[in-house]
This record gives structure tokens, C-alpha cells and sequence, in this order.
């Protein structure tokens, strides 16, 4: 082997092995309180907080609940203490089907809500009555999210159930809007003069009034895709109606007489919102911040037609660390930056005088 | 040398004749064409997802010169990011494939043992192990060793033939000028296999960027233009989510084409071409 082929080999190597070296070596300095995040689905939240991969988290249910039954965590703040009653999430509708010349479309989301509100109003009251139903309805939380009926119990407790859209819901909408405006993630409001006119453009309750005049039907009328999230119990409401078990041996929507088909369910809300752009689903259950997000970004015609629940949310700490300013320099899991779940972490640490970074800058 | 018209016009027509001025305009034709497709498909279907190639220029300009929204960090840190966790993953690599396959290529015995074990774990694709190794070794150290891991088994191949692809004679001539094992090994085997192990690095640096990227969406720390891309898909900034993907497609062209240029390189010099 020749000497300079040797020799380039050599300080190949050596060149490599120093960049390697400085960039192992260099770590950023800084004199604020900075408390760091880093993006990790809430499914997999529990796990890194075992292994010390994150010391907090902020996530939905069942996934708070989840750490916080085996002792894993403890709740530095629930959603609701933080903002409250703020909505999470919602029904969604893909305007070009709600709005198609077939009228029986138009009927269909109605029909969708009224199973909703039903649904809705079936946990709600369960819940405040407790019983035999109360304990049935655990076990559904529980094969459908695959936790156990403790797990489930932990979950509701925190949730509020309900599917009016209040002018405060509204201006909550106006609000996480104007937060992601602040933050840069949009870049204009798509044609609309301010935030209060593009939240009127993206809701529209008038399926919610048409709803209460709907009535149950003997005969299928049509079919209607609907998309949810994977193992979330926000969206109990549509897991209830699906239970034909519940229903006379056919499910709420079906009472109603809509087919519900539904493609395997999506991993987050901004992945929902693809589905909609895909034409997967004509209908959806998903967080109200990456609904906002992806109809002014990717101009994704979707209107929300519905709440689903407010609250439900909550920061928790690896258990140890009492209170949130012994958590400065540690990092949390958040399931990504267009969701509820972060923009409530960037609130509560700018509240407590600490800047929320990205791990690792 | 005359520099008349009648030198440069035989030359061109030499050179035509040789087909070897039809890169100057096929490579061209062929980009720009790529482009104007892409351009009219944009304007005509008009979908939020397909942005014109002039609205990712701009992003991509935008994203070295502003830092991305929650973030805080210009491509730049991304970049730096990513090649820091790239260049880890294949020094360890390095490190481990190549002594490892000198000695399995050399040693029947070596080979022997290590091949059942190798061959259990090669067929497993390096992106199946990004969730494990993001929970063994954490959010740093996982992308890495997915990096690790597409970088090895080519180069261990390619080291492991290397040495068996050796002229027979050039070790028979070894052995009957009196060379002993270790001579043999350092002064005709190693020399022989560098080539190949050029090789496996090329096709490993290919590898690696598929890994880093896929191990990056799925969870990072720092940054990196595989998480870059995914954010902004989830926030529907789509232009500057193909601005990450020119920005992956550029750095792979990059590092290939160096390693393919010291491959050529080392083979000229040490014969094999």
C-alpha cells in the first residue's frame, strides 16, 4: 500500500474522530431558567419516564393516567387548574362532503351529531349515577384503550364531557390561534381580517341544532367515514355509540341510520387532518389546535361541527421531583408542538418564569 | 497549443462523437425538465401539499436565515445535528465492522462462529430497531445506533470479501518469500481488501441517511433535518418540509460522491483499476 494513500486514510480518520470529539464536547451555555422539551408520543411517555430518558411529561388521557396509577408520576397540574374548562377536542367535517348537492350528506352529519350528543349525554349521565352501567362503561374505556378499568376510572375523572360550542369555546378557539400566530407555526390567516373572522369561518353549530330534531331511522341511509385517534378516552363519546352492546344490538349511529366505516385509527391529530386532505374520512374526532393549525397552514376545508370534551390533560413529574421549579433543567415529553398538550407546557412555564427549549440546543 | 476555431471546432466534434458532450445537456435537460413538471403540476392542481419549486427555494433560503418556529434553531443546528449523530453512528461503525471482518475473512474459525450470530441480525431492517434503541439508549444514542447498525453490515460484507477476493498468488508468492501471517495480513491481505471496504463505505453512507432520518422522525434531541421534515409536516408548512428534504437529498449526495471519489482514488492508486 502506498505511503500517501496510508497517510489520506489516516487523516481521514483523525479528522472525522475530532469533528466527532468537538460536538461531543461542546455544550451551549446559558443564565436563563430554561426547562427543556422534546417530542414523544404519549404512548410511549411512561416508558421514558421510567428510564429517566425525560423527567415530565404532558399528554391526554388515558396516557396521564397511565404513569400516574403505578406511582411512575405525579401531577404537577391538570389542564382544567391551568386553563379552564378549555376545549380539546372535537367533530370535524370535511366541507366538500357536508356541502355536496347530495342533501343525504348533509343529513348524514347531522345524524353523526345526533349519535354524538346521545353518546355524550349517556357518559355524562353514567358518571354522576354511577351503577351497573357505570361499571360497563369502564370495561368499554378499557378494551378499547387496552388499560385496565382503574386505569379508566383515573382517566374520566378528568375529562369533561360535553358537545355545545359556547361563545367561550369559541374564543378559546381564537385564542390557541392567536398562540400559534405568536409563535410563528402560521404564517398569515389565510384570507381571513383577524382571528375571531377565520374561527367563524372553520365553525358551524348549525348541526348541532339541526341534531335535536333528528330521529331514529329503521333503514340505513348512507355511510360515513370517520376517522379518531388511537386509544385516546377524550373520544369516549364515539367509542360509546359504537357499542352495540349498549344499543339494542346495533350501534348509536346506526339508530340513526348511519353506516359508520372507519380506516385504522391515527396516531395524533395532525395525522387525522391528513386523512381529511387524502379523502380517507369524511368525519373525525381530533384535537381543536391541529384542526386550527392544518385548516389555515395546509388549507384543509374541514368545519368543526362539535365539542367533545374540555380538560382532560395534565403536566405531570417523574415521581421525586415535588414541585415544577425542581424540574428546572429537566426535560418533558410532549406529543409534538401542534398540539394542546404543548402549547399548555409553553403557558405553564412562561407562567412559573421559565423558557421552554428544544432538548439539546 | 493552437487555439484556433478549427481546434476547438474538431475537438467539439471529437468529443460529440464520443458522445461524451451529451451529459453537458441531458443532465440539464433532464433536471430542468424534472422541474417544469413539477412546476406546471403545483399550478394546475393547485393542493397545499404540492408547493411550487420556487416557494421551496424560499423556504429553503428562509430556513437557514430563520430559526424554525418552536424550535429555535436555523437549519444550520439541524444540519450540524444530524451530521454530528451521522458521523458517531459510523466512526462506531467503522470501528467495529472492519477489524471484525478483516478477522472473519481471515480465520475460518472466526468466520465460523460469527456468521450465524450476523446472520440472524442482518435481515432485520435498521428502522425496525429505532424504537428499541430510542428506549435502551435514549433519544441521543438511539438515532445513533440505528446509524450504527446500517452502517455495519455493508462494510462488514464488503471487508469479509474483500479478504476472501485476495490473489491467490499474490499470497502464495507471500508465503514463498518467507512472509509469516502477520506480514502477510498487514502487507498483502489489508492492502488488497481497502478497495472493497471503500466499497461497503459508499454503500454504508447511503444507508446511514435513510436511518438518520427515519430515527429522527421518531424521536430526537437537538434538532435534526429528519425531525425537521416531520415537523413541519405536522404543522402543515409543507414547503419547508421538502426544504428538509432537498437539504437531506443534497447532504447524501455530498458524502457519497466524496466517498466514491477517495474509493476511485484508492483503487487507481493501488491498482485494482
Amino acid at each position: 500500500m502506498k505511503r500517501s494513500a496510508i497517510y489520506a486514510i489516516v487523516v481521514v480518520i483523525i479528522a472525522l474522530v475530532a469533528a466527532v470529539a468537538v460536538a461531543v464536547v461542546y455544550v451551549p451555555t446559558t443564565q436563563e431558567k430554561i426547562i427543556y422539551w422534546t417530542q414523544i408520543a404519549p404512548a410511549q411517555q411512561r416508558a421514558a419516564l421510567i428510564d429517566n430518558i425525560v423527567q415530565g411529561a404532558v399528554s391526554w388521557e388515558p396516557y396521564v393516567s397511565d404513569s400516574l396509577i403505578d406511582d411512575t408520576a405525579e401531577v404537577i397540574a391538570w389542564s382544567n387548574e391551568i386553563w379552564p374548562h378549555h376545549p380539546c377536542c372535537v367533530v370535524a367535517v370535511k366541507k366538500s362532503f357536508a356541502e355536496s348537492q347530495d342533501v343525504v350528506n348533509n343529513d348524514l352529519v347531522a345524524r353523526v351529531v345526533r349519535a354524538h350528543i346521545d353518546a355524550t349525554n349517556w357518559i355524562s349521565e353514567t358518571i354522576q349515577n354511577g351503577g351497573e352501567n357505570y361499571t360497563k362503561l369502564l370495561q368499554i374505556g378499557a378494551q378499547f384503550s387496552g388499560r385496565s378499568n382503574e386505569v379508566v376510572e383515573s382517566a374520566i375523572e378528568h375529562i369533561e364531557f360535553n358537545y355545545g360550542i359556547t361563545p367561550a369555546i369559541k374564543k378559546w378557539f381564537e385564542n390557541y390561534t392567536s398562540m400559534f400566530a405568536d409563535l410563528g407555526q402560521i404564517s398569515s390567516l389565510g384570507g381571513y381580517s383577524n382571528v375571531s373572522a377565520f374561527v367563524d369561518s372553520i365553525v358551524n353549530t348549525t348541526y348541532l341544532e339541526r341534531a335535536m330534531s333528528v330521529t331514529p331511522s329503521d333503514t340505513i341511509l348512507g355511510t360515513v367515514r370517520l376517522g379518531y385517534l388511537m386509544g385516546d378516552l377524550h373520544q369516549f363519546a364515539r367509542v360509546v355509540a359504537m357499542n352495540e352492546s349498549l344499543w339494542g344490538g346495533k350501534t348509536l349511529f346506526e339508530k340513526y341510520g348511519v353506516d359508520i366505516q372507519s380506516p385504522p385509527p391515527y396516531a395524533n391529530g395532525a395525522y387525522l387532518m391528513d386523512g381529511f386532505a387524502r379523502d380517507e374520512i369524511d368525519m373525525g374526532y381530533l384535537g381543536s389546535p391541529p384542526a386550527l393549525l392544518k385548516r389555515i397552514n395546509a388549507n384543509i376545508q374541514i368545519e368543526i361541527v362539535s365539542m367533545v370534551n374540555s380538560g382532560g390533560s395534565a403536566i405531570i413529574a417523574k415521581s421525586g421531583f415535588a414541585s415544577f421549579s425542581e424540574l428546572e433543567g429537566q426535560t418533558f415529553a410532549t406529543p409534538g408542538v401542534g398540539s394542546i398538550q404543548h402549547l399548555l407546557l409553553m403557558y405553564y412555564a412562561n407562567e412559573n418564569g421559565y423558557k421552554l427549549k428544544l432538548k439539546g440546543t | 497549443m493552437n487555439f484556433s476555431w478549427a481546434y476547438v471546432k474538431n475537438n467539439w466534434k471529437r468529443l460529440s462523437e464520443e458522445g461524451k458532450l451529451r451529459i453537458f445537456w441531458i443532465t440539464p435537460l433532464s433536471l430542468g425538465g424534472f422541474l417544469v413538471v413539477w412546476w406546471i403540476l403545483s399550478i394546475l392542481l393547485k393542493l397545499a401539499y404540492l408547493p411550487s419549486p420556487i416557494e421551496v427555494f424560499q423556504a429553503l433560503i428562509e430556513s437557514f436565515r430563520i430559526p424554525a418556529p418552536s424550535l429555535g434553531i436555523t437549519m444550520t443546528s439541524n444540519i450540524a445535528a444530524s451530521l454530528q449523530r451521522f458521523l458517531i453512528g459510523f466512526v462506531l461503525a467503522f470501528i467495529a465492522a472492519v477489524p471484525l471482518g478483516l478477522i472473519m475473512g481471515f480465520f475460518r474459525g472466526a468466520e465460523m462462529f460469527a456468521k450465524p450470530i450476523i446472520e440472524v441480525f442482518r435481515p432485520i431492517p435498521p428502522i425496525a430497531w429505532v424504537p428499541i434503541f430510542l428506549l435502551i439508549f435514549k433519544l441521543f444514542y438511539g438515532p445513533v445506533m440505528v446509524i450504527f447498525i446500517g452502517v455495519f453490515f455493508p462494510l462488514l460484507s464488503n471487508v469479509i470479501f474483500g479478504v476472501k477476493s485476495v490473489d491467490s498468488t499474490l499470497v502464495d508468492a507471500a508465503k514463498t518469500l518467507g512472509a509469516d501471517r502477520l506480514r502477510l495480513f498487514t502487507k498483502v491481505i489489508f492492502p488488497s481488501t481497502v478497495p472493497f471496504l471503500m466499497t461497503g463505505i459508499t454503500i454504508g453512507l447511503g444507508i446511514g441517511w435513510m436511518c438518520i432520518v427515519a430515527a429522527e422522525m421518531i424521536g430526537a434531541v437537538g434538532g435534526g433535518v429528519g425531525y425537521y421534515i416531520y415537523f413541519m409536516e405536522q404543522l402543515g408548512r409543507y414547503e419547508y418540509m421538502y426544504a428538509g428534504m432537498v437539504v437531506i437529498a443534497i447532504l447524501g449526495i455530498l458524502t457519497v460522491g466524496i466517498s466514491r471519489y477517495v474509493e476511485q482514488y484508492l483503487s487507481k492508486l493501488m491498482g485494482m483499476r
